[in-house]
């Protein structure tokens, strides 16, 4: 039933995203993000600033909390095991997108931290110079000729694009969780742990940006947006490729 | 040794040493060495201004006006703006987007904690611009952060016009962040140069 559900799901939002995707000529690979796909702007911002009250009133005093509280240690084996857990998404989608490196990458990182990482408990793979990385269906999609979609900002859970957003239906077939008893429980509080996580990891960071930006909207959006693009191009993989600059002559 | 042999050795070598392969490796190796020194120059500042944030400002400020390409940063983050205002206005705008970038990276770097900067590849891409990619280890435990600087060789030598930590371009990011003030404005730069300026008056008060 899953499956079935899962499978029409995945083609409705594919229909609808090519329909999304065909009224934006920003959909071509990009090679800069000077302009960026935001139609929904007004929206967004709205969404956005919800999300900024709830930030502040409840996931930034939690994240603190759970800072305050939890042992390094402990953490670290959180989110080396989170990570772990994702291996068999990274791997599918490396191999959907017929991506040699990232499957070898996804399948190196998998061995070595089953065996010497003690099922995920340690990031050993990390020492052998394969750091986590992360293969999604949204980056899949990107890879098949998907169109972005434009960006959107979710309530609760933030920036994405269209095709990210649907991406995660397909990322639900790949999840071991998906097919334990107790899926909904467990994906929302895998979801929460991971969103508590790097609030907290990235505490000072995020206030010492909100605190400087005259426009945050505009600042996460654009970090957002060549994240992802990094992420897709896989940028990560080949540092051996000419770099991306920014062409300060252009203007 | 004649005194040919005097005069052709040292010769041969300076044509070796100007070949192009060899004049490459001399600019990588010059403008890795900048990146060193940049990095050890923050590094110092941010031990020496712990605690102290006006001294910590300052710090950038100098830092800044040191090493990185102000007026160009500055006109690419303005945008179209930038080609509709007079030579006054851009003049008044680079100048407070300098305070701006010094009391923002005040902020927003941290106190030091033991990081370290390691110098990795270098790429030239023509007509004077390289990129050199570093890493900079974590203390907490986290994998290393990647940060590539893009540089600009000048009359003076090399300057700073962007860093891409984790590929994300820090001059795309204002930029961005700009485009929507600006959007707000009719596209007057001298607006924008109004609110960098409040923004960092309010920081100073």
């Amino acid at each position: 039933m899953i499956k079935n559900k899962f499978v029409s799901g995945v083609l409705a939002a594919l229909c609808a995203l090519s329909v999304t995707a065909c009224g934006h000529k920003e959909d071509a690979p990009k090679t800069s993000l000077t302009e960026i796909n935001d139609d929904w702007e007004g929206w967004n911002r709205r969404i956005f600033a919800f999300n900024m009250a709830l930030d502040d009133y409840a996931l930034a005093p939690v994240a603190k909390g759970y800072d305050a509280v939890t042992p390094a240690t402990f953490r670290y084996v959180l989110r080396n095991f989170s990570d772990y857990l994702y291996s068999p998404i990274n791997m599918a989608n490396a191999l959907l997108q017929w991506n040699g490196p990232a499957l070898e990458h996804a399948v190196a990182r998998f061995a070595i931290n089953t065996t010497f990482g003690g099922l995920g408990m340690l990031d050993a793979a990390n020492d052998f110079g394969f750091p986590a990385r992360q293969e999604d269906f949204g980056q899949t999609l990107a890879v098949w000729g998907v169109g972005d979609g434009g960006y959107y900002v979710m309530p609760v859970f933030g920036p994405t694009t269209i095709r990210a957003a649907f991406g995660r239906f397909g990322d639900f077939a790949f999840d071991p969780l998906t097919y334990m008893d107790n899926t909904v429980a467990l994906a929302l509080g895998k979801r929460a742990y991971e969103v508590t996580e790097f609030r907290a990891l990235n505490y000072d960071t995020i206030e010492a940006l909100k605190s400087t930006s005259d426009d945050y909207y505009a600042a996460v959006r654009s970090v957002y947006l060549q994240r992802r693009e990094a992420d897709i191009r896989d940028k990560d993989l080949y540092p051996e490729a000419a770099p991306e600059v920014v062409d300060f002559d252009a203007e | 040794m004649t005194y040919r042999n005097l005069l052709i050795t040292p010769a041969l070598a300076a044509v070796a040493f100007l070949t192009p392969a060899s004049a490459a490796f001399a600019e990588e190796m010059t403008a890795k060495s900048f990146v060193d020194k940049v990095s050890q120059t923050v590094i110092s500042a941010l031990k020496k201004t712990e605690g102290d944030f006006p001294a910590r400002r300052q710090a950038f400020e100098d830092l800044f006006a040191q090493y990185a390409d102000v007026p160009t940063i500055a006109r690419f983050t303005a945008g179209a703006a930038w080609k509709k205002a007079d030579a006054k206005t851009q003049a008044d705008f680079v100048e407070a987007f300098k305070h701006y970038m010094a009391y923002s990276y005040a902020v927003r770097v941290s106190g030091y904690q033991k990081e370290k900067v390691l110098i990795g590849r270098v790429s030239d891409l023509g007509k004077g611009r390289l990129v050199v990619n570093t890493k900079i280890t974590q203390s907490n435990g986290q994998p290393p952060v990647a940060v590539n600087w893009q540089l600009k060789q000048t009359d003076i030598g090399f300057k700073l016009t962007d860093l891409r930590i984790e590929n994300i371009s820090m001059a795309l990011t204002q930029r961005s962040e700009f485009k929507s003030l600006l959007l707000n404005n009719n596209n007057n730069l001298s607006a924008l140069t109004k609110t960098l300026e409040k923004r960092v008056m309010l920081a100073q008060s």
